[in-house]
């Protein structure tokens, strides 16, 4: 791309590059006319041309992911949620245990009284 | 019977099935049509296929976890955009190794055997530009080449401002642009003279 011609609208190459590859609008400015009498956004629109196909054989072809992948994490997030399930179950005895010690102690202190 | 009618259901319900009623069913549904998605994003960043199964399986993963938190404002396929490409980035950051097995066949059944060589010898060196771009330009490019997002979409995916994103598209672009000239100017065309068959002095 050429470094010596300079936009006289001051656009960026990335604003041009975005309107040469996808069509997105520059603000108040008529691309095509303008682009036909620019040799510096000419050299924009020429520096990104047709790396587009490469995305189209890369769309097209669009490998399918092996069936292990949803697989292993439904796996793993079964795995997951019988950890979770287990820890709150043991959490749960455990305060029930702690519940239940604690009414011992209360009624063996209340016949020791 | 019950796959062919889960298959119906949108995304969202899906959600608010795995989501809110804990509907394993459900979550296995959403897990199996999004895989593909996950899968091949993460192979178009990280250009790896055993890297992209493992960044696929733990995106789900992520997927799941924060599923509380997952605002339906939002598709649940861009929300899952945005998981896959952070974790292929997180790894991308880490890994220098790239190993892209698979080449897609470049479309056109016109072509005669000549013209495909050609054809797949351009793309892999489309695919080594891919590879040798930052990846953070890489994974803009491929989620607006490949799979075909908006450039708003792309902001809130990656999140960046949409100067950011232009730019970073730009310099992707022109990499890859830069590298198909190269090696159209060092491949001799039908119509150039090839170096090695004599020209001259044939009997």
């Amino acid at each position: 791309m050429s470094q010596a011609a300079r936009c006289p609208l001051d656009l960026s190459p990335a604003d041009v590059a975005a309107w040469a590859a996808d069509g997105e609008p520059v603000d108040d400015v008529e691309m095509p006319a303008h682009v036909a009498t620019c040799p510096a956004c000419q050299a924009v629109v020429a520096a990104v041309a047709g790396s587009d196909a490469v995305g189209l054989v890369l769309r097209h072809a669009g490998p399918a992911a092996p069936v292990a992948v949803s697989e292993r994490a439904a796996g793993r997030i079964r795995i997951e949620r019988t950890a979770a399930a287990l820890a709150a179950a043991l959490v749960d005895a455990g305060a029930r245990v702690a519940s239940a010690a604690v009414d011992y102690l209360v009624l063996r202190h209340r016949r020791d009284e | 019977m019950v796959a062919a009618h889960l298959e119906q259901i949108s995304d969202a319900e899906l959600v608010v099935r795995a989501r809110d009623r804990g509907d394993g069913v459900a979550l296995d549904e959403l897990l199996r049509r999004h895989r593909d998605t996950a899968y091949r994003v993460a192979l178009r960043i990280c250009l790896n296929p055993a890297e992209a199964e493992d960044i696929a399986q733990e995106s789900l993963v992520r997927a799941w976890r924060s599923l509380g938190r997952f605002r339906s404002d939002a598709a649940f396929s861009t929300w899952l955009y945005r998981i896959t490409t952070n974790t292929a980035l997180k790894r991308a950051g880490r890994r220098t190794d790239v190993v892209m097995a698979e080449l897609p066949e470049p479309p056109g059944p016109d072509l005669d055997p000549a013209g495909r060589v050609v054809q797949r010898e351009r793309l892999a060196v489309a695919i080594a530009a891919l590879a040798a771009l930052a990846p953070q330009q890489r994974a803009c490019w491929v989620l607006r080449e490949v799979e075909g997002l908006s450039y708003d979409e792309l902001a809130e995916v990656l999140g960046l401002t949409l100067a950011a994103v232009k730019g970073r598209l730009f310099r992707a672009r022109a990499e890859l642009t830069a590298a198909l000239a190269r090696y159209d100017q060092d491949t001799p065309t039908e119509n150039t003279p090839n170096e090695d068959t004599p020209t001259k002095d044939v009997p």
